[in-house]
């Protein structure tokens, strides 16, 4: 090939081979000059001499082609404006890809001076036509190495608008694009760019920007097929290369598991980044995928050296920040932590969002106990990957041990980090111990956790022995916390197991025979504490004691022996071994608030509070400050309250509860169980309003269920029951006590059960009440103040039945037995300390109840048996006169039957002699139809004649009715009349229902006569129904009304729709009866007479 | 081999909570805190009977051997003593507050525990007094010396002691010939049931503390305490067998346990609330229990030495 120059003025041409061209360019740029050889031709030469690699040629050729002057133009170069800009175009792209190969962050000035070159070329080329997409192209190229996106995307939008199908413009906007994130829109453009230029045709550039954002788009199947194909069309694409490793890295990292098909992913990595760092050892990528890989071989030097050379070869952050997390990690290993760090650190800066190295700063943080700064690293790491398991296992396990430890912030993270790789035992382990709440969780976790670590010891990745004992302590403490006593034991010995210990063991130490080592004297104690959850309470009592003999220090012991004296009822002992604790640790308030707790059980009120006073004087305002304050005011509100001798007294406690509970407010403010206290003290002390809204807001806040973590304790219960007493919703407070008696106590608790008492006692369920104060008695049947309630609760049950107005002999008498009892019971009351007066205050509880006992007996008491005894007579008087009722009663029924009786013959002979007139009517009526078919039987159809025949019928009946007489209006009342009467019988009639069954047959029959009667009428009524029909064809709509009435005033509807039974008083009932035998009669007759009168108006 | 096990179960016995439970001649009796006694006879546990007269709770019943009478206490303050084979009262004691019940082996006199005291009238300390059966009057009177409120009383098969167990948590044996009192430490809670063994060596007794105590009689010697339940005992009653005995708690549970090596061999958790009352028949076959959850049950126990 040879490139030929145009010999001026003429059609000679010289000839030059490419193969030879000169050394020198001056030869070249002469003859072109001299020649005034066409711009085409001086770009000709210099892409040749570009192609051989001789820039500075290439770059004179086109410094000289844009210089040649202005009047030289204008007179030869006029017409060649296209490659005039071309010429410019080509310098500046040069200087421009010239400035995108100085990487270094050092050559900024040198990168800059180029930057600045092409500007001007270009800034010419606009001069001379201010729009050719070129030099918007080339524009756009610089600022995008500027990675100043905006301005490019200016620039190819520019070129776009002009030539919408211009590809390097297209290209350039794809690259904004990709660069925006935007990767959807960015392939579109490189499909449209293939698909314009034809798959043959498409440069292998545009299909590594088609598989970049497949890539990002996570196509990473279609991606690697598009590196694949970059590759077979140019075999030294770094880019391409450095993808495939990318995606092959991240296969082998997602197996994870599966080590033989990670080890051929991580190969393929390996060979594609060498292919890379060959073809371009100054590629940053390249080097820093090298030097991550030769981390994992151990070549610390090659990573340095890599990473270093990665470092200088990019001007890119995000690329420095990699190299920088290379170099880190070789100094952490070599635990140069300080110069590990600050390359970690300088990493986390470059790159605020590149998670490897916020991560290894974290971790140097913790290395030098930064907690707090470990912590935001690690936070930040998540912030740019939620779900990173590492990050969150650890942020969990720093949440969970750090104080304040933060137990909900920690679950959180070591769920996702369980999520993320659910075989990590050591997660599982951490859930386990930060479920503190959630009791069931964490035994689920402790026992997945124990899945995974017998896989391990299973597949020999795990000596059995080297499971720490403290593991299977911890599942036994919360299995023992369940209630599972069976597991918690399986746990404990697993755990004394593997420090080689056992129950015999445990029984050498109760004899003294082994000594056990410090760390294992948990697990002793451990065991005692199931043992007492076996109700081994003496086996565990004497393990304690034990214990505590070899490890003298430790306190816990004591405690539980106190404890479980205390529950033994021997307050001695169990102070005895609380102040051997406190004397140990007295700067530890438990044993102190153990003992204020004993000392309220047992009703030593000033004890307790010294005990809560000192636990508040070591404590500082933490929790165990707040148990104090609680306990205080929970005593001086439910202990103490009852002081029914001075209420001065009453309220200074009361004051003194409120104080307390909004203490634990000040420092708690979200304290439920303050809360619930301060409303009891306010509604106790009458603020009844306050009180509500407390009460309100607490159960708006609260559900208070029996699986909220509120109800665990019974003074919820209490109070929330004390609240609705002083709302008078005394039913839900009943239900409130009933439940806490059955949830804390299995109702054998004599407190609870006097507040239920007096719940249901406000209610007047009397019966209640005494049998829930029996029960309290049965219990403490020497606590005289449920015998003198039980007294006053018959008492009041007696006069609630002699008030009621209804007085009959089965009430008296019960008024009469809880009277009986009642006096029993004040007597017994008030007999009660007659030996004891001198020596009691006067102003005991105890006196005050038996003085109140007296005066029942002597003042109240008989005023009582005066009105039972007055109730006992009138009730008798009562039943006298129902008795003499009852004979007259049946009497009167007798009477009645034998009326019926003869009613009913009486109506039998009627109907017959009325058959009878009826019949003969019939027969006349036929002889007259007989007689007129005789008459009209010559020629007329015969259909006509019937009809005629019918008509004439009826109207014989009607003539033959209306002899009756008197006027429609006088029947129309007369009937209303007798209809109500007729009702009334009705009415009766099923009243009557409690007389005797021979007396219901006869009704029975007797009505199903009544009803045969009432349906002989019918046939009437619907022949005059059916006939008003007829005649309303021929009459106007005014009758409507009249049907209308008639309908309303039927009387065997009425009956139906009241169906309210009159009970009329017995004495005039026979009266009445007798009138409406009479009616019925007259009634049947008026009835059919109003409808045959109404028949006639129609007419 | 007889095995442990639910024999009858009779729901809603009573209206409510049954308190005391004793057997006669193969009869049951039972009272409650409704006020009523009632009679159950046969497997199926009919009730044949209802005995109304007390006012307040029934807080005991009792029987003796000849199976002739009946002794109930209640809350009203009365004793009363009933002819089984008429179905009435043939005798109305007033003591208050009478509390559990013992009937003196030849059943001619009937113990009950008692906070008045009717021999030192100035003191305000538990006595147990003895009733003559046919003359309802005391015919004897115990001092315990302590001031508490005598929740059990227990009579020793060969008839020599008297124990009585009180609230405070005190065990004291009398010796009914001489009065002389052994007072017994070991519990600091209330002593709710006390029982002799049936050779009269061993007392039993049962406390809120959740333990049984078990103490030799003529050292007045604790010589073992039994753990096992879970809250108040309640109830305990020896097995006319003389191999175990079994006791009752709040804790719905009931416990059987050999006498020769004071450990629990069975346990029955039956009942719905807390169980107030057991007791064996006559042959230590049958136990039988009543509880707050309203309802009767009686179990099959082996008898034979073997377990």
């Amino acid at each position: 090939m040879s490139i030929q120059i145009p010999v001026r003025d003429s059609d000679e041409v010289v000839e030059v081979k490419i193969s030879e061209l000169p050394e020198e360019v001056d030869d070249v740029i002469g003859v072109l000059q001299a020649e005034l050889a066409p711009l085409d031709i001086w770009i000709q030469f210099a892409i040749e001499y570009y192609k051989q690699n001789n820039e500075q040629n290439f770059e004179e050729i086109m410094n000289e082609a844009n210089k040649i002057p202005q009047a030289t133009i204008d007179e030869k170069y006029a017409d060649q404006l296209d490659s005039r800009i071309r010429c410019l175009n080509i310098l500046a792209g040069h200087y421009i890809e010239k400035s995108k190969m100085l990487k270094s962050s050092e050559k900024e000035m040198e990168r800059d001076s180029f930057n600045t070159k092409a500007t001007t070329l270009l800034n010419q080329a606009e001069s001379i036509y201010h729009s050719h997409p070129s030099t918007f192209i080339s524009r756009g190229v610089m600022y995008l190495q500027k990675s100043e996106f905006d301005r490019a995307e200016t620039q190819f939008d520019t070129a776009l608008v002009n030539d919408p199908k211009n590809i390097p413009a297209m290209l350039g906007r794809a690259c904004v694009l990709y660069s925006r994130k935007e990767y959807n829109k960015s392939l579109e453009l490189y499909k449209d760019v293939l698909k314009t230029l034809g798959s043959k045709k498409c440069p292998a550039s545009v299909r590594l920007g088609l598989g970049l954002c497949h890539y990002q788009l996570g196509h990473v199947d279609k991606a690697l097929a598009c590196f694949n194909r970059v590759l077979q069309l140019s075999p030294s694409n770094v880019g391409a290369h450095i993808a495939i490793a990318i995606i092959e890295l991240n296969r082998a990292v997602k197996l994870g598991e599966d080590v033989g098909a990670a080890t051929e992913h991580i190969k393929k990595a390996v060979t594609s980044v060498h292919t890379a760092y060959q073809l371009d050892p100054n590629n940053s990528m390249a080097l820093n995928h090298l030097s991550n890989h030769c981390f994992y071989r151990g070549d610390h030097e090659k990573v340095n050296k890599m990473s270093m050379s990665a470092l200088h070869n990019t001007p890119m952050n995000e690329m420095k920040a990699e190299s920088y997390y290379n170099l880190a990690r070789v100094q952490h290993v070599q635990q140069s932590y300080q110069t590990a760090f600050s390359y970690y650190f300088r990493s986390s800066q470059l790159n605020k969002q590149y998670a490897p190295g916020l991560f290894g700063c974290g971790q140097l943080y913790l290395q030098k106990g930064d907690v707090d700064n470990a912590i935001s690293s690690f936070r930040k790491v998540i912030e740019q990957d939620k779900d990173n398991y590492e990050a969150n296992k650890i942020l969990g396990s720093l949440y969970a041990q750090t104080k304040p430890n933060k137990p909900e912030l920690a679950l959180k993270h070591l769920r996702i980090a369980h999520a993320a790789f659910p075989k990590d035992e050591e997660v599982l382990i951490e859930i386990g111990q930060s479920e503190r709440r959630d009791f069931q969780a964490s035994l689920d976790a402790f026992l997945q956790a124990e899945v995974l670590i017998d896989k391990k010891i299973q597949n020999g990745q795990l000596e059995a022995s080297a499971v720490p004992y403290q593991f299977y302590n911890n599942v036994a403490c919360v299995s023992l916390k369940l209630g599972h006593v069976v597991k918690a034991t399986h746990y404990l010995l697993k755990a004394l197991q593997q420090v080689d210990m056992d129950e015999s063991t445990i029984h050498d130490l109760l004899e003294s025979k082994s000594p056990i080592h410090p760390e294992h004297a948990t697990l002793v104690y451990n065991f005692s504490r199931i043992l007492e959850e076996m109700k081994q309470t003496e086996k565990a009592k004497s393990l304690y004691v034990a214990l505590a003999k070899q490890h003298p220090n430790y306190i816990e012991c004591y405690l539980r022996l106190g404890i479980i004296h205390n529950e033994q009822g021997d307050l001695e002992k169990a102070i005895m071994w609380c102040n051997v604790a406190s004397k140990i640790r007295p700067s530890d308030p438990t044993s102190l608030a153990i003992m204020g707790d004993i000392y309220l059980k047992h009703s030593h009120w000033s004890l307790a509070q010294k005990k809560f006073d000192q636990v508040l004087k070591l404590s500082n305002n933490d929790k165990k400050d707040i148990y104090a304050l609680l306990a205080m005011g929970n005593m001086f509100i439910g202990g103490i309250r009852p002081d029914m001798m001075d209420p001065d007294k009453t309220d200074r406690h009361l004051q003194y509860a409120s104080a307390q509970f909004e203490r634990v407010l000040q420092i708690d403010k979200n304290n439920i169980y303050a809360a619930l206290g301060l409303g009891a003290v306010l509604a106790e002390r009458g603020y009844t309003n306050e009180a509500k809204d407390i009460f309100t807001k607490v159960r708006e806040n609260h559900a208070i269920d029996n699986d909220s973590k509120l109800s665990a304790i019974p003074e919820t219960w209490i109070n929330l029951g004390h609240l609705n007493m002083v709302n008078r919703q005394y039913t839900n407070a009943a239900k409130l006590y009933e439940n806490c008696l059955k949830k804390f106590y299995n109702f054998a608790n004599v407190d609870v059960l006097m507040f239920l008492a007096k719940a249901e006692f406000e209610s007047n369920k009397f019966d209640e009440c005494e049998k829930i104060l029996e029960k309290a008695i049965r219990l403490e049947p020497n606590r005289l103040v449920l015998w003198f309630n039980l007294a006053v609760t018959s008492h009041e049950h007696c006069l609630m039945i002699l008030k009621d107005p209804k007085k009959n002999v089965t009430n008296s008498e019960k008024a009469n037995r809880l009277l009986e009892a009642s006096v029993r019971l004040f007597t017994f009351v008030s007999k009660a300390s007659k030996a004891d007066q001198k020596k009691e205050k006067a102003g005991t509880e105890k006196s005050f109840i038996v003085r109140m006992a007296k005066n029942y007996i002597q003042k109240v008491i008989q005023q009582t048996r005066n009105k039972a005894n007055e109730h006992m007579e009138s009730s008798k008087l009562e039943q006298e006169k129902t008795n003499r009722l009852k004979q007259q009663q049946l009497a009167a029924i007798e009477q009645r039957r034998e009326l019926e009786d003869k009613m009913l013959a009486e109506l039998e002979q009627k109907k017959k002699a009325e058959e009878e007139a009826r019949k003969q009517r019939f027969q006349e009526q036929q002889d007259k139809l007989a007689a007129l078919q005789e008459q009209w039987n010559d020629g007329k159809p015969d259909h006509q004649g019937s009809a005629a025949a019918a008509a004439d019928q009826e109207q014989e009946y009607v003539d033959e009715d209306q002899a009756g007489g008197s006027t429609a209006a006088e029947k129309k009342k007369r009937k209303k009349k007798e209809k109500g009467e007729k009702t009334e019988k009705k009415k009766k009639r099923v009243k009557r229902d409690d007389s005797k069954k021979k007396r219901k047959q006869a009704e029975k029959k007797r009505a199903r006569e009544a009803e045969d009667e009432e349906e002989a009428e019918t046939p009437v009524d619907s022949g005059a129904t059916s006939k008003k029909k007829r005649l309303k064809k021929k009459t106007s709509d005014e009758d409507e009304d009249d049907a209308g009435s008639d309908q309303n005033e039927n009387p065997y509807e009425s009956v139906r729709d009241d169906g309210v039974v009159v009970d009329a008083a017995d004495g005039e009932e026979e009266v009445m009866f007798e009138d409406v035998n009479e009616t019925t009669s007259k009634e049947e007759q008026s009835d059919e007479s109003v409808k045959e009168q109404m028949v006639l108006d129609e007419e | 081999m007889q095995a442990y096990r639910v024999q009858s179960v009779k729901e809603e016995a009573h209206s409510d909570g049954v308190w005391s439970v004793a057997w006669s001649k193969g009869s049951l009796i039972t009272g409650s805190v409704d006020a009523s006694i009632k009679i159950w006879k046969g497997e199926a546990l009919e009730n044949s009977q209802t005995f109304d007269g007390h006012r307040l709770g029934v807080i005991s019943v009792v029987t003796e051997k000849s199976g002739k009478y009946a002794c109930s206490s209640s809350m009203d303050s009365m004793i009363r003593v009933w002819d089984l084979s008429k179905g009435t009262a043939v005798n109305t004691i007033e003591a208050a507050p009478a509390w559990t019940l013992d009937f003196s082996p030849d059943g001619r006199f009937i113990a009950t525990g008692s906070q008045v005291n009717k021999c030192h009238r100035s003191a305000n300390t538990g006595s147990v007094n003895v009733y003559g059966v046919e003359s309802g009057k005391i015919e004897q009177s115990f001092d315990i010396q302590k001031k508490t409120f005598i929740l059990t009383v227990a009579y020793s098969p060969n008839g020599r002691y008297l124990a009585a167990g009180g609230q405070d948590g005190s065990v004291a044996i009398f010796d009914v010939a001489t009065s002389v009192k052994t007072s017994l430490e070991g519990h600091s809670m209330s002593v709710r049931s006390v029982a002799f063994t049936t050779d009269s060596e061993r007392l039993l007794t049962a406390s809120d503390d959740k333990h049984i105590n078990v103490y030799d009689v003529k050292q007045g010697a604790l010589i073992k305490t039994l753990s096992g339940h879970g809250s108040f005992v309640l109830s305990l009653d020896v097995s006319p067998t003389g191999l175990t005995f079994a006791s009752s708690s709040t804790d719905r549970q009931i416990k059987i346990w050999e006498l020769s090596t004071l450990e629990c061999i069975h346990t029955f958790e039956e009942h719905k609330d807390q169980v107030w009352d057991i007791a064996y028949d006559e042959t230590g076959a049958k136990l039988a229990s009543v509880s707050d959850d309203h309802s009767i049950r009686v179990y099959t126990c082996p008898t034979d030495t073997s377990k």
